[in-house]
């Protein structure tokens, strides 16, 4: 029994420090807004974004996303730093973020049912392409590449 | 009323009649019941299995009036995956939960009767849990129609056309018979349950026997629901493979944990119905409050999104039932431990030394066994609830660690390692040998921590290449160090103990087929678990990926000596077919339709707006014509019907036009399916070093309801050769390439798991003694 007992409390000890230790090593996504994801701002509202893309004449990058979604979190820190995905997204691309959680309306209007899910529209919201589901970044990059060429082609004397 | 919810409720009064009467007679020994107790059993299972399949023919007949058919189905969808729809949702799984339940009970009644007050006993536990649920289950009806859920928005007597609809992702084989699969395995744990509970309440002693044939087979089938989910994630969620640690996965992994704790401790309890008295109960307690939980995550949108809770339907009820069926067991097990602990208290002057020897008994071992399981368990509730508990009271959103995978690899981990040792160790185990077996274990210990710090590749418990790593907090840099290499030791520790047990169990058994049988379902379940840890970690951390863009014809090197080959492309469209007249053949004989009620439907090409009607020409393939309506907003390229009358060569007054052919409608209403799903596939042949290895075809299906990709798998022993198509958009076929090793090993162990415990189930021998024991008593 004595053995058991002291078993027993070692494993309480070990509990609670590992409680503690996890809290205090848990991480805050982002800000309280979500402004702010893996060093990109992004807009929120799709109306927003789609203004922005008809003033500056941008096709509109939309990123569906969770909390609780593991893929999403390798598009972030694996796929989204690369510096060449930067740069175009940054330059080329009006970025809005789509916690899927929160605004199903946008979501189901375009039909995404999982996150992560790329989606690349107009300054109408027409759909030019999607990608379903992470993705490393070279395909990315291709993908952001093909997107541009599709939207100047259709833009061309603009 | 609907008929299903008539039938809910006739079966609702049956159980509280039943509950009723065998509370007399266990309170006032009022007999008045027990004549009847098998017939009430038998009706309440007809009416449930009744229910059921009312259900699943509103989804054959594709009855839209039924919301929950209209949510989960559509005209064009398959009849397997109508029937499989029946458990898409919320509330047709609670039914069938409900319904697995009352077979338990049913099937107890049947084979085991009624006539002992144990049965009993366990019989009122397990019905007044279903009952519970057959309470929530008429609170968010299936059978709820579309005229009470949207009662604001649509007129009585509008049917819709079509339903909205089943998600691409669930439209697959796997996911037909995943979610029964688990759920037969939720519904059956209630048995183990209730015996435990009469356990702890009375003391009756032959609760075990119940529990531990019942416990097994709920084993069973959560592994398969656990394993076949695997299986889909890996196939159809594509880029994801099965180990996510996804909140809902992780959830359906917790109460395994705990029923596996649970069977460790029963076969210790069996001995001598003194060792883990409390704990095998308590087990059995968490296993089933844990399987709410679960139920609780996956089906209640709770983790999701915390917002979502108030909105949910069922996940109140299910966190009212995890906490009781919590709080009980937990209560009485403290009382009786309380009530235990003051009079034995032998070994009370040990020295450390001989603390520890006495740490490497059996009983201290398999104690030791039950920890890891409960602490393996905590790590898991910990990482899907702390964020859910955050959120709540801080408002903000957290994951445990900068990638959540990183929470539950690095903190199971060394849990993963001791159990591992603690189950070679155990298997080993003869009293007389024991220091020897001391000595092994510690050469074990030495070179696993050996291991630990052998620096292969990227083969570390967190990825270390990952810009994040860096930034990780003190304590997942310490654990993210250890070198996974480390679980080799102990696998091969464990492989050899069950190996060799294997073989004295042979020499000694050879003549006792039963008993032999037993033991080696036992060894070959531990098989399972070697593989499973084998092939894990090598799939996850050595798997390659490359893109391609293929063209036909062309033969295209992807890496690694592998080349494909695309030998040919298929689409295959969702045919655009529209109810109501063809607008062809209206144009054909306007005059014959003339006046006539009639309903038509069609995409909109364009629309004009007077000051007070709508005008929308709608085009269905076979000819155009104009719709007029009071104001609407619909977009173009929108899929439309409506019905009204039918005017030919109409001069608008206000505006002076003529409309040869125009129809005249109250309102025009979305149409939600243009039905079925688009398909495209790529027909691919593998070549390895320019040797032809394989081939097949990847699937790229879009439905209304999202998409999914059905990758080409070419299975070998050591690896899968996996090429997954998301549709070809741009210039040639763009492919994703894996090479994914030893997955196969993975899905190996689970049918390791599954012959095991069969084989155990099989020979259980104590089985008929126990029943045996109940006929004489009667």
């Amino acid at each position: 029994m004595k053995t058991r007992k002291a078993l027993t409390i070692l494993v309480l000890i070990f509990v609670v420090s590992f409680l503690y230790l996890t809290i205090h090593s848990a991480v805050v996504l982002s800000d309280k807004n979500y402004a702010y994801i893996s060093d990109y701002k992004w807009e929120k509202n799709l109306d927003n974004g789609l203004a922005i893309a008809k003033e500056e004449n941008k096709p509109v990058f939309i990123y569906f996303w969770a909390v609780w979604c593991q893929y999403c979190e390798k598009f972030e820190t694996q796929t989204l730093p690369d510096e060449r995905i930067k740069q175009m997204l940054e330059n080329d691309f009006v970025l809005v973020a789509v916690d899927l959680d929160e605004n199903r309306a946008t979501s189901q209007r375009y039909g995404v049912s999982y996150p992560p899910h790329e989606l690349f529209v107009d300054e109408n919201g027409q759909i030019i392409n999607r990608v379903g589901g992470y993705v490393d970044a070279d395909y990315f990059y291709n993908v952001l590449q093909m997107v541009k060429a599709d939207y100047d082609s259709s833009h061309g004397g603009q | 009323m609907e008929l299903g919810d008539s039938i809910l409720l006739v079966t609702i009064l049956i159980n509280v009649a039943m509950v009723t009467g065998l509370l007399l007679n266990e309170f006032k020994k009022n007999d008045i019941i027990v004549p009847w107790l098998k017939w009430l059993s038998r009706s309440v299972f007809a009416l449930l299995t009744i229910d059921l399949l009312l259900l699943t023919s509103y989804f054959v007949n594709s009855n839209f009036k039924y919301t929950y058919v209209w949510q989960y189905s559509d005209l064009a969808l398959p009849l397997l995956y109508k029937i499989s729809a029946v458990l898409a949702g919320q509330s047709g799984t609670l039914l069938f939960w409900v319904w697995v339940i009352f077979l338990s009970s049913w099937w107890m009644s049947e084979r085991q009767g009624w006539n002992s007050a144990l049965l009993r006993r366990t019989q009122i536990v397990t019905i007044l849990i279903g009952l519970y649920l057959l309470l929530v289950t008429t609170i968010i009806s299936p059978f709820e129609t579309i005229y009470v859920t949207y009662a604001n928005e649509i007129t009585p007597g509008y049917l819709p056309l079509d339903g909205s609809g089943l998600n691409a992702l669930l439209i697959t084989p796997w996911m037909a018979i995943h979610p029964p699969t688990l759920f037969l395995g939720y519904g059956l744990m209630t048995i183990p349950f209730a015996a435990a509970m009469v356990f702890l309440f009375t003391g009756e002693k032959g609760w075990e026997p119940i529990a531990r044939q019942w416990g097994r087979l709920t084993w069973l089938f959560l592994t398969w629901g656990i394993a076949l989910g695997a299986v889909w994630a890996y196939l159809i969620l594509g880029w994801g493979g099965f180990w996510a640690w996804d909140p809902v996965e992780t959830a359906s992994f917790i109460p395994w944990l705990a029923l596996t704790g649970f069977l460790h401790a029963l076969s210790q309890y069996r001995k001598n119905n003194t060792n883990f008295e409390l704990a095998a109960p308590l087990f059995a307690a968490f296993s089933f409050s844990l399987i709410m939980y679960a139920a609780l995550v996956v089906r209640s949108g709770i983790f999701n999104s915390v917002h979502a809770f108030g909105e949910s339907d069922t996940g109140i009820y299910l966190l009212v039932l995890t906490l009781i069926s919590i709080v009980i067991p937990t209560a009485f097990v403290i009382k009786k431990y309380l009530n235990s602990s003051k009079s034995e208290d032998d070994k009370s002057d040990m020295s450390f030394k001989e603390m520890v020897f006495d740490a490497f008994e059996k009983q201290n071992q398999f104690y030791i066994t039950l920890i890891i399981f409960a602490l393996l368990a905590l790590v898991s509730i910990w990482g899907i609830t702390f964020p859910v508990i955050q959120q709540m009271i801080a408002g903000e959103k957290v994951t445990m660690a900068p990638q959540t995978v990183d929470f539950f690899n690095a903190n199971s981990y060394p849990l993963v390692i001791i159990l591992l040792l603690v189950a070679g160790f155990c298997m080993q185990y003869k009293k007389s040998t024991k220091v020897e077996s001391m000595k092994i274990l510690g050469i074990v210990v030495i070179l696993t921590i050996i291991m630990a710090f052998y620096k292969l590749k990227n083969f570390h418990l967190l990825d270390q290449t990952s810009p994040f790593f860096a930034s990780q907090p003190p304590f997942y840099r310490l654990l993210g160090g250890i070198s996974v290499m480390s679980i080799f030791p102990p696998l091969g520790y464990l492989l050899y103990a069950i190996l060799q047990t294997f073989y004295d169990d042979f020499k000694k058994y050879r003549d006792k087929r039963k008993v032999l049988i037993n033991r080696s379902g036992v060894l070959l379940i531990h098989l399972g678990i070697v593989f499973i840890l084998f092939g894990t970690p090598i799939s996850v951390s050595f798997g390659s990926t490359s893109s391609a863009t293929l063209s036909l014809g062309q033969q295209v090197e992807v890496g690694g000596g592998y080349s494909l080959l695309l030998t040919d492309t298929q689409t295959s469209a969702a045919s655009d077919t529209y109810p109501g007249t063809p607008l062809g053949t209206l144009i054909a004989n306007p005059e014959s339709y003339s006046g006539a009620n009639i309903e038509v439907s069609g995409k909109v090409v364009e629309k004009y707006d007077s000051d007070r009607y709508s005008f929308i020409t709608i085009d269905d393939g076979t000819g155009q014509m104009q719709i007029a309506t009071a104001l609407v907003d619909v977009e173009k390229d929108a899929k439309v019907t409506a019905t009204g009358l039918l005017m030919t060569d109409f001069e608008s007054p206000s505006s002076g036009n003529v409309y040869p052919i125009i129809l005249f409608a109250p309102d025009v209403q979305y149409l939600t399916a243009s039905g079925g799903l688009n398909t495209e596939s790529v027909y691919l042949t593998v070549f390895k070093d320019g040797k032809e290895i394989g081939d097949g075809k990847a699937k790229y299906v879009t439905g209304k309801s999202g998409s999914a990709t059905h990758p080409m798998v070419v299975r070998k022993l050591t690896k899968d050769i996996y090429i997954l198509f998301q549709g070809k958009d741009y210039g040639g076929v763009p492919v994703t390439f894996k090479i994914v090793p030893m997955v196969n090993e993975v899905w190996a162990g689970i049918g390791f798991f599954s012959v095991g415990i069969i084989m155990i189930m099989a020979t259980n021998s104590v089985r008929k003694k126990i029943r045996r024991k109940t006929v004489n008593k009667v």
